[in-house]
């Protein structure tokens, strides 16, 4: 079975070690954190990891701005990001889909058996493909 | 003129108090002036024929008489004339002398040519001061041909050598009665002028206060014929446009509105020609405010260049039923942009910042309840439970307070499109299937017709039957039963003991429910409410829910209402117009 590698970029730590948590009971999975949008775009672009969790409202820079240069990036361009927000705003929305982003969730919405469930499904239709 | 000769003539005027020196007084000094010279002169020297007549016995008593009359009414006259006193009580007083003067020479002449020339004369003058100067311009005409006769033939006797001193009296008097009637003419045109004057001035200081109250106006006011030039702009208008100097202003009036005050798109492009709110006005005749409209955002560019979101309102000018221009009224509507903006990132950063820690609350439970988590006691478990159950009840909160808060501040914006409401209803109840049979209810749906199609919103659709269907699971206690329905009702249809006012899909959601006492049902729809017998029971609730519904369906042009009996159930009904555009739903 193969190892992924998941890059989990959240500026809450309480968010961010609780996902981490839950995805490394899979020990096929490497679990990689940052916890701005420019740590997370400088590991993504270091570590080229298989699936991204990128929160959206983050200091330094925020989840679209790292996702949009991440996009620019020849590797980047193709990966797969889960974009994680608790904005409801259509706006902010619309804004994630057009810089690209995979899947869009609201953190309040979905438990963490259920992220886990999505990460695995995603993994598993990259591999597919 | 030379100072020694206006000394002279100030003195002359001073003296014979006939003439004012004083500029000021206008048309009336002047007139008066030019002619006083020539009436005193006439008037003396009819004085002097008549007294020189008398003297010599070369008249006889009675023309002589009436020659010293004539001067004396003469005299009377132009003192009345400079006095100010009413230009028809002279009128009348020198038609009074003329037809006793004239009466009295055709007694005495028998029908002499001159009688003839001086009775066109009397009638010329009559129709003059009777009918008005401006009637009267061909009698002035006749008058002064007669005038001519009148002093032709009588210098052709002085050419005989048969003069006497009842002709120079005769002269004498035509050529003062002219000079007299041209003053009052004159008098007359300057009643006129200042009649005009008065009426400018009243317009100018109309004027000017119409200009107050269009430059007090806050917004932009330009207004245009029906060419689409522009006959008026505002101060307002001017500055929002950048012209602020008069050569600015002359390039804006008389110029195309188009070129004055181009139109933008929201995204900076120029707005098309067939969507110039001042051009569909012209051609239509109909009012249009932007504000109210489907037709899109407008912008202006201000001095910088800039965008400037504006509202216009566009009214036709109407003068005897046909449009004759437009009033353009220009809002600056940035502000309200700002208070959109601002609003919507208050609740979005509300939204984030109170979400956030629950997520973190609801996570980190999650990881700590987890299965593979074998360290935690039964106890520790239950107490990990309680705070979870906790969160998600405030989770629940906070949505419902920041969708109410979205609906009060008017941040949620109705997104029309087509729908299949029966489908969406569905769906809907189908989400609900494991919370149904968790609490060993039954849910029937009845649908007379799949596939409604409609024009609404989503989110609001969907918000609407999603609250009134949690409600009826919530309240409804286990092996209970709920019931939805959806029909189409036509327009006019009598139905449930209503008329309907437009074809509508008709739901029921009925549930066999704790329903809600009596006494309370006039609360149902305020926001926080609930009643009591729920509010002791173990459901959590907010007490937004129903209230979110009532604001859904007035903003859908709808209506809810429900009939209710506790202990025993509630039906929830609502009523929602089917639209084929989205016109009929915005306006």
């Amino acid at each position: 079975m193969s190892t992924y590698k998941i890059l989990i970029v959240e500026d809450e730590p309480g968010l961010r070690s609780a996902v981490a948590q839950k995805l490394s009971q899979n020990s096929n999975y490497e679990i990689l954190e940052a916890a701005n949008g420019q740590e997370g775009l400088d590991k993504a672009l270091n570590h080229h990891p298989d699936l991204i969790l990128l929160d959206h409202l983050m200091p330094v820079m925020d989840g679209t701005t790292a996702l949009k240069k991440l996009r620019e990036d020849s590797w980047g361009a193709n990966v797969n990001v889960i974009m994680m927000t608790n904005m409801t705003e259509i706006d902010t929305m619309n804004e994630s889909l057009k810089a690209g982003v995979d899947d869009y969730i609201m953190k309040v919405d979905i438990k963490l058996d259920e992220l886990s469930e999505l990460v695995s499904d995603k993994l598993e239709e990259k591999t597919a493909a | 003129m030379k100072s020694s000769a206006k000394k002279i003539l100030q003195f002359f005027e001073a003296s014979t108090g006939l003439a004012s020196v004083n500029e000021s007084s206008g048309l009336h000094a002047l007139t008066i002036k030019n002619y006083s010279y020539i009436i005193v002169v006439g008037i003396g020297l009819l004085l002097f024929s008549s007294i020189f007549s008398i003297q010599t016995g070369l008249a006889d008593s009675t023309t002589s008489t009436i020659g010293i009359a004539a001067t004396v009414m003469m005299g009377g006259v132009y003192i009345l004339m400079r006095s100010g006193v009413s230009l028809r009580l002279i009128s009348n007083l020198v038609i009074g002398v003329l037809y006793a003067y004239f009466g009295s020479l055709i007694i005495t002449f028998n029908y002499e040519p001159e009688l003839i020339s001086l009775l066109v004369f009397e009638f010329s003058i009559i129709s003059v001061l009777l009918t008005g100067v401006k009637q009267g311009t061909t009698w002035i005409g006749v008058f002064l041909g007669s005038v001519a006769f009148g002093v032709f033939v009588r210098t052709g006797n002085f050419a005989q050598g048969n003069f006497d001193s009842n002709q120079l009296r005769d002269i004498a008097i035509i050529v003062t009665t002219t000079v007299l009637l041209t003053a009052l003419y004159e008098r007359s045109l300057k009643h006129y002028v200042d009649l005009l004057k008065k009426e400018r001035h009243s317009m100018q200081h109309r004027s000017a206060q119409n200009n107050a109250l269009i430059s007090s106006i806050g917004d932009g006011m330009i207004a245009l014929d029906t060419g689409g030039n522009v006959t008026f702009i505002n101060d307002q208008a001017m500055s929002m446009l950048g012209i602020e100097t008069i050569a600015n202003l002359e390039h804006a009036v008389g110029n195309p509105i188009s070129q004055v005050m181009p139109l933008f798109n929201d995204d900076g492009k120029p707005v098309d020609e067939a969507m110039q709110p001042a051009k569909i006005v012209i051609n239509f005749g109909k009012k249009i405010d932007t504000s109210d409209t489907t037709l899109g955002g407008y912008n202006i560019k201000n001095k910088t260049g800039d965008l400037v979101p504006v509202s216009l309102v566009v009214s036709p000018m109407r003068s005897s039923g046909h449009v004759t221009g437009v009033v353009v009224i220009v809002r600056d509507t940035s502000w309200q942009h700002e208070m959109d903006r601002a609003k919507n990132e208050f609740v979005s950063l509300a939204s984030h910042e109170l979400r956030t820690p629950l997520t973190n609350i609801n996570w980190n439970v999650e990881s700590l309840l987890d299965n593979e988590n074998p360290s935690l006691t039964s106890a520790e478990k239950a107490s990990l439970n309680n705070i979870y159950k906790g969160s998600q009840i405030m989770t629940e909160l906070v949505g419902a307070l920041l969708d109410t808060s979205r609906f009060e501040l008017g941040t949620l914006e109705m997104d029309l499109e087509q729908l299949d409401g029966v489908n969406i209803i569905q769906d809907l109840v189908d989400s609900h299937t494991h919370d149904i049979s968790s609490k060993n209810q039954q849910i029937v749906q009845q649908h007379t017709q799949e596939n409604v199609p409609l024009i609404s919103d989503k989110k609001f659709f969907r918000m609407l039957f999603e609250n009134l269907l949690t409600n009826a699971i919530k309240y409804t206690p286990e092996g209970g039963t709920i019931t939805v329905t959806t029909e189409i009702v036509e327009r006019h249809q009598r139905h449930k003991k209503m008329v309907f006012p437009s074809r509508c899909l008709f739901t029921t959601i009925t549930d066999t429910g704790v329903g809600i006492p009596v006494e309370q049902q006039g609360n149902i729809f305020k926001k926080l409410f609930r009643a009591d017998n729920v509010r002791s029971s173990s459901v959590q609730g907010t007490g937004l829910g129903l209230y979110l519904c009532h604001m859904i369906v007035e903003k859908l042009q709808g209506s809810i209402w429900f009939e209710s009996k506790p202990g025993e159930g509630t039906t929830f009904f609502v009523y929602l117009p089917i639209y084929s555009n989205k016109e009929e739903l915005t306006v």
